[in-house]
């Protein structure tokens, strides 16, 4: 990354309807810009929400997060820069993780023992992807690495339901 | 990418909204969105119109989005259509001060919202009139060479099928520019009609022919009284058969002129030069075009750089114009270009804006 290119999260809330990720794509790829990771959140109620991670300029980023709004099958759209600590993360792994040190400000839930041991991390999206790594440093595999909005938020699927 | 027409509803952006589409300019990922106005009739119609593009177009329609305030409007080209137009009827005069006063506003809202709201980078192309005063407002705003306005352009395409059919060949096989301002006042630049296929001489001996031994200096008075006349006749094939008479760049004047007045209007001419430009946007690719732009010393007029809004042959390309392609003019058109200028910035000063 240069100085004028961030990391940041896209949240868009969607219709559950075909053609609605290839909307999605459309407006990155128009621009140049790939996915870092997309992943969908909570689906429910015929809405979900996709969280995708770009590098773009804060320009280039509040023109895609405005076009991804104007979407036909978008029904709310965010961005948050990936170093917002209200950004927060889960992640699952599997093998042996008990020596390892985690960061205070993780969660981490582990299940059984040996190589078929399981571990879930939630927290800061820092300071899960530090601890990620630390576990894949370890010899951890990793399962999966999602990126959830601020608590709160439009596109955060509590409050989406407290509207509801 | 994505192109917004606002005032989509009205004749001009229903033409240029059906064209788009209809010549596969935007793909199946690009989005068109029509913009209206919340609480005029527009931002109903809007609404309308979307169902109406979708049910015609659904095999190739891109994306089609609605937009009810200057806030929402988001693309990369934005073609103003908005505000008022010129009256169809010839009893009506063409007062160009009521409609800058009635459009002024409409202007200022669209271009204070895309610079407080825009991605910095939108290409504007204007259709709405005055375009000289829109392109000012605009540039003003956004930066001048992201603002082109397409009357010179419309010009350029009437005059050179004016010069065509009087040749008996197709447009395409005829280049040049018409400069100035849109309309009465426009300047066919004769000095830069190239006929393709024809070394310098024969075409100098054509030009010649066609053009007469007139000079620019009676344009104006040529284009009123052709004006006079046709409106005169109550026969309108009649009234077009007047037309043929004049030559290439009177005709180029006075048959659009009659063909608004008819009641037909303009709009399909109008709407097939301006997504020539979007094309050209589009398209990634440097293309000289005529078009009314905010100038800043890029030509000389009267001995002196100019500075003001006027109809010139530009190089226009992803980012907007980048420079002016006028080379030497002939004396008649160099006096007529700076006439013109200095009646466009004395009518912006009267309109409130700028020189």
């Amino acid at each position: 990354m240069t100085g004028l290119t961030r990391r940041w999260f896209a949240f868009v809330t969607v219709e559950d309807r075909s053609g609605a990720s290839a909307a999605l794509a459309g407006v990155f790829s128009e621009r140049g810009v790939s996915f870092g990771s997309i992943s969908t959140l909570d689906v429910h109620d015929g809405l979900g929400t996709l969280s995708v991670e770009f590098t773009a300029s804060e320009r280039l980023a509040h023109v895609l997060i405005r076009t991804l709004g104007r979407l036909a099958v978008a029904r709310g759209a965010s961005l948050v820069a990936a170093d917002d600590p209200r950004v927060r993360a889960v992640a699952m792994l599997t093998g042996e993780s008990s020596g390892a040190t985690l960061p205070p400000d993780t969660d981490v839930h582990r299940h059984g023992a040996g190589p078929e041991a399981t571990t879930i991390i939630a927290g800061p999206l820092a300071a899960v992807e530090t601890a990620v790594a630390r576990l894949r440093h370890a010899g951890c595999g990793v399962e999966a690495l999602t990126v959830l909005p601020p608590r709160g938020s439009a596109q955060s699927p509590a409050h989406r339901h407290r509207q509801a | 990418m994505d192109v917004a027409v606002l005032g989509a509803t009205g004749d001009v952006g229903r033409a240029i909204c059906g064209a788009l589409i209809e010549r596969g300019e935007l793909g199946p990922s690009s989005r068109l969105q029509l913009v209206g106005r919340a609480h005029g009739a527009s931002g109903a119609a809007v609404h309308g119109l979307r169902v109406d593009l979708i049910d015609a177009y659904d095999e190739k329609a891109p994306q089609i989005d609605v937009a009810t305030t200057p806030d929402d409007v988001v693309a990369d080209v934005v073609v103003v259509a908005a505000g008022g137009t010129i009256p169809t009827s010839t009893t009506d005069p063409i007062d160009r001060d009521a409609l800058a006063l009635g459009n002024s506003a409409v202007f200022e809202e669209y271009a204070d919202a895309l610079a407080r709201h825009g991605s910095g980078h939108e290409v504007v192309i204007v259709v709405s009139n005055p375009v000289e005063l829109a392109v000012e407002v605009f540039s003003r705003r956004l930066g001048r060479h992201r603002v082109i306005g397409m009357g010179a352009w419309l010009d350029t395409l009437r005059f050179r099928r004016e010069i065509a059919a009087t040749l008996g060949i197709r447009r395409q096989r005829v280049s040049g520019f018409v400069a100035g301002q849109h309309g009465d006042r426009m300047v066919p630049l004769w000095s830069t009609v190239r006929l393709r296929g024809l070394d310098a001489d024969e075409r100098l001996e054509i030009v010649a022919r066609l053009r007469g031994d007139r000079t620019l200096a009676s344009f104006a008075s040529e284009v009123a009284a052709a004006k006079t006349r046709v409106t005169s006749e109550r026969d309108m094939t009649v009234a077009f058969s007047h037309v043929d008479a004049y030559p290439p760049d009177v005709q180029a004047v006075v048959r659009p002129y009659l063909t608004h007045t008819s009641g037909a209007k303009t709009a399909h001419g109008t709407a097939s030069a301006t997504v020539d430009l979007i094309r050209t946007v589009l398209d990634g690719r440097d293309i000289v075009v005529a078009g009314q732009v905010l100038l800043d010393g890029e030509v000389s007029l009267g001995g002196m750089p100019w500075r003001g809004v006027l109809g010139v042959p530009v190089a226009v390309g992803p980012e907007g114009w980048t420079r002016v392609m006028l080379d030497d003019l002939a004396s008649d058109e160099s006096r007529a270009l700076w006439e013109v200028g200095q009646a466009i910035n004395e009518a912006i000063v009267g309109w409130g804006g700028a020189p």
